[in-house]
């Protein structure tokens, strides 16, 4: 539930099992109607989850980037 | 028990030899699957402790870079150069547990796949820069910089998962060769 928490960029609480269970039910509609899983999973999600995209999730590299910037003065 | 039983005997046991040995159950599968989901878990939760050190290592460079207080600077140095070959050799244990299938490959994508190539394009170079200023800086008797060897599983993998121009961007970007790799 986590991952898809920050794949997706939900803000809030983790999706609920039945939530996870919908997304990955409409996942599968969408790749059987000839959708990559990728675009898929993303149209799921936006469809399903009330705070799709609303938040951003640094990964690690990007925060480790941004504080050595820092450090050189850049 | 005449010639054709026992001949049939002996080749029974062998085929079933045979798929004991070299044909795993569904168990033996699951069992596998299990393990190398175990390993993934096992991998990020080091990748992610050694990332909180090294952020910390960071922060304490930040705080003393300008302290002109070069005893603290060069022991703060040590431990950001010390927490950062730890937390990106991480990363060269998690491209060579994939590159032997000892990782199964959902959790190679979803776990690993994205940080791996950010870490080789923004934040590996940007260490090693980092550190060759403050050598240069403060005039310490050190060298620190990405050679053909380091990080060689990092690279590899990466070979192997990205068009040949992109590769050479990368090597630009370490500033190494690469050798003839033999993966």
């Amino acid at each position: 539930m986590y991952k898809l928490k920050i794949k997706y960029g939900l803000s809030g609480n983790e999706p609920t099992k039945e939530q996870v269970q919908h997304w990955a039910r409409r996942v599968k509609e969408l790749v059987d109607l000839g959708s990559d899983l990728e675009d898929a999973g993303e149209q799921a999600a936006g469809e399903i989850f009330r705070t799709y995209r609303t938040a951003k999730y640094a990964s690690q590299a990007d925060t480790i980037y941004d504080l050595l910037k820092e450090l050189s003065g850049d | 028990m005449d010639g054709y039983t026992a001949l049939w005997s002996v080749g029974s046991f062998i085929a079933g030899f045979i798929v004991r040995t070299f044909i795993p159950t569904s168990k033996e599968r699951f069992d596998i699957h299990a393990s190398r989901t175990e390993n993934s878990r096992k991998l990020k939760a080091e990748r992610d402790e050694r990332y909180n050190k090294y952020v910390k290592a960071i922060r304490e460079m930040i705080a003393v870079k300008n302290s002109g207080n070069t005893d603290t600077i060069r022991n703060v140095y040590w431990n950001l150069r010390c927490e950062g070959d730890l937390y990106f050799e991480t990363f060269e244990t998690i491209c060579a547990y994939i590159r032997r299938g000892d990782i199964d490959n959902d959790s190679a994508m979803n776990d690993h796949m994205e940080e791996i190539g950010k870490i080789a394009f923004k934040s590996l170079p940007e260490h090693y820069k980092i550190l060759q200023e403050v050598v240069r800086k403060h005039q310490f008797n050190l060298s620190d910089k990405l050679t053909d060897t380091t990080f060689r599983n990092i690279r590899l993998f990466l070979k192997g998962h990205m068009p040949s121009d992109k590769y050479q961007e990368l090597l630009g970007l370490w500033g190494v060769e690469d050798p003839l790799d033999h993966s």
